[in-house]
């Protein structure tokens, strides 16, 4: 076994005290009753001449610290669903990428009267090539890998907008932008060790939406339904839910086996999804201005979509905390069948 | 006591790790790290999470604690439950590795590099799983 470092090293370091500081992830009562325990083997594994958590380290701790409290509120099937929620945004960001594409950045940029950037109609072309890159990498690395090549999609996804700008070429709009950034966050806890299923989706999605791009470009006899972004709004929202649909879909499966999950999953999606549908949502409460909704519209629908989006999910966390405590009462209530022993409910309980 | 669900192999290393004698944090991610070559590195945070979701399920308990140099360890224990659950879940992974020698063992020879069924020690106790020219 390897020998601990030695303790003068790291006592009330600033190693020590930034560890502390992370422990702050974890309930209360849980860091004043492990806290020194984490701490101390923390403290026992790092090199010698460390000063600052490693990011791993770091992630670790606040990761542990969530799924402690999760498992306080019993909604560790929360935690769970991460996972799942990131492979459905995953494949929901790859089959918006490779539609946007074919038929909007590659079409004639005279349509969406904007000067054309190389053969593109617009920057956020890089933005939909990088999420297929990110489905590449989900599907052939490793699952740490695959989320740090995510992590690389959700900043292009944030940066293009201001490259954009700064360089006077014309980008995506906000409406394309907000949710994609959504599911952007969603992909970053894609899981360490992917089935064969998550690794086979991305292509198969992207392969699937080739088609039905190239299918809809022959049924159009070569017209051009869908000539800028300004012509998918009601797609996008369509793709938004359509991917809520199919996550709760999975939900109520794996809910008949006594698996939340997928559920957890869908509750977690509905931020995003609703986000796709904010042009149309704002436009059908505000009505449209030059074929769209004003700029204080859309960011009115959309703040209040990221409210009700996070009202939503710190009431269902409450309502199985107050689920959970009840069951607990009445377990720790009840009489033993077999010897007739009665536990005391504590305040921890 | 048999085990519903197979072990993640954390889990089944960090049973492991308790069985010879109880252990602090820093011991059982040392012992899973050599227990599995160097592959599985467990983070504390990560480590208390699993003791303490094997402690709800009654494999693990805690032992006793010390205090050195200042820092606080901790030692977990094997439970009688936990002892049980391990050597089921051994039990059930030696199966395993035993079918899957066997047929490894019983594969026709392929060209002349493959042994022989004919001419390997013991080969008139092993049964043929696939017949000769067939795919492995």
């Amino acid at each position: 076994m390897n020998q601990p470092n030695p303790a003068p090293e790291h006592a009330g370091s600033p190693l020590e005290s930034r560890y502390r500081r992370l422990l702050r992830a974890y309930p209360g009562a849980y860091q004043a009753e492990r806290g020194d325990e984490i701490v101390g083997t923390y403290l026992d594994t790092v090199e010698p001449g460390r000063r600052w958590p490693s990011p791993h380290d770091a992630v670790d701790l606040l990761g542990a610290g969530l799924r402690e409290r999760l498992r306080g509120y019993g909604a560790l099937g929360l935690a769970a669903a991460l996972p799942l929620a990131a492979t459905a945004a995953l494949n929901t960001l790859v089959a918006v990428a490779i539609f946007l594409l074919l038929q909007v950045e590659f079409e004639d940029p005279s349509f969406a009267r904007l000067d054309p950037v190389g053969p593109f109609q617009t920057l956020g072309a890089v933005i939909w090539l990088g999420w297929l890159f990110v489905g590449l990498a989900a599907t052939v690395l490793p699952g740490a890998w695959a989320r740090s090549v995510a992590a690389g999609g959700l900043l292009l996804t944030v940066a293009l907008p201001l490259v954009a700008a700064l360089l006077g070429q014309p980008g995506p709009p906000l409406f394309v932008l907000l949710p994609t950034v959504a599911l952007g966050l969603a992909t970053l806890a894609l899981p360490s060790h992917p089935g064969w299923v998550a690794r086979s989706l991305p292509p198969l999605t992207a392969g699937c939406l080739a088609a039905a791009s190239v299918a809809v470009s022959v049924a159009e006899h070569g017209g051009a339904m869908f000539t800028s972004y300004s012509s998918t709004p009601e797609l996008l929202a369509m793709a938004g839910g359509l991917m809520f649909a199919l996550v709760l879909l999975v939900g109520l499966g794996r809910a008949l086996r006594a698996d939340d999950a997928g559920l957890w999953a869908a509750l977690l999606l509905a931020t995003p999804a609703s986000l796709f549908g904010a042009n149309m949502l704002s436009q059908g409460i505000w009505g449209s201005r030059g074929g769209g909704p004003t700029p204080a519209a859309f960011a009115i629908t959309a703040g209040s979509i990221l409210l009700a989006g996070a009202a939503l999910l710190t009431v269902a966390v409450a309502g199985q905390a107050a689920r959970h405590r009840t069951v607990r009462r009445r377990a720790l209530n009840s009489t033993c069948p077999t010897c007739g022993h009665r536990r005391k409910v504590t305040a921890e309980a | 006591m048999t085990t519903p669900t197979p072990l993640r192999e954390p889990t089944f290393l960090i049973l492991t790790a308790l069985a010879r004698e109880p252990m602090h944090g820093y011991g059982i991610i040392s012992d899973v790290a050599a227990l599995s070559g160097g592959r599985l590195a467990l983070r504390p945070g990560t480590l208390y999470g699993a003791l303490d979701r094997l402690t709800d399920e009654g494999l693990v308990e805690r032992d006793h604690e010390e205090v050195v140099e200042g820092r606080l360890r901790r030692y977990y224990r094997l439970t009688e439950a936990g002892r049980s659950v391990l050597t089921a879940e051994t039990e059930r992974l030696r199966r395993n590795v035993e079918a899957a020698s066997q047929r490894l063992q019983a594969r026709p020879a392929v060209g002349g590099t493959a042994r022989s069924p004919a001419n390997t020690p013991g080969a008139a106790a092993r049964p043929i799983l696939r017949p000769t020219g067939g795919q492995a």
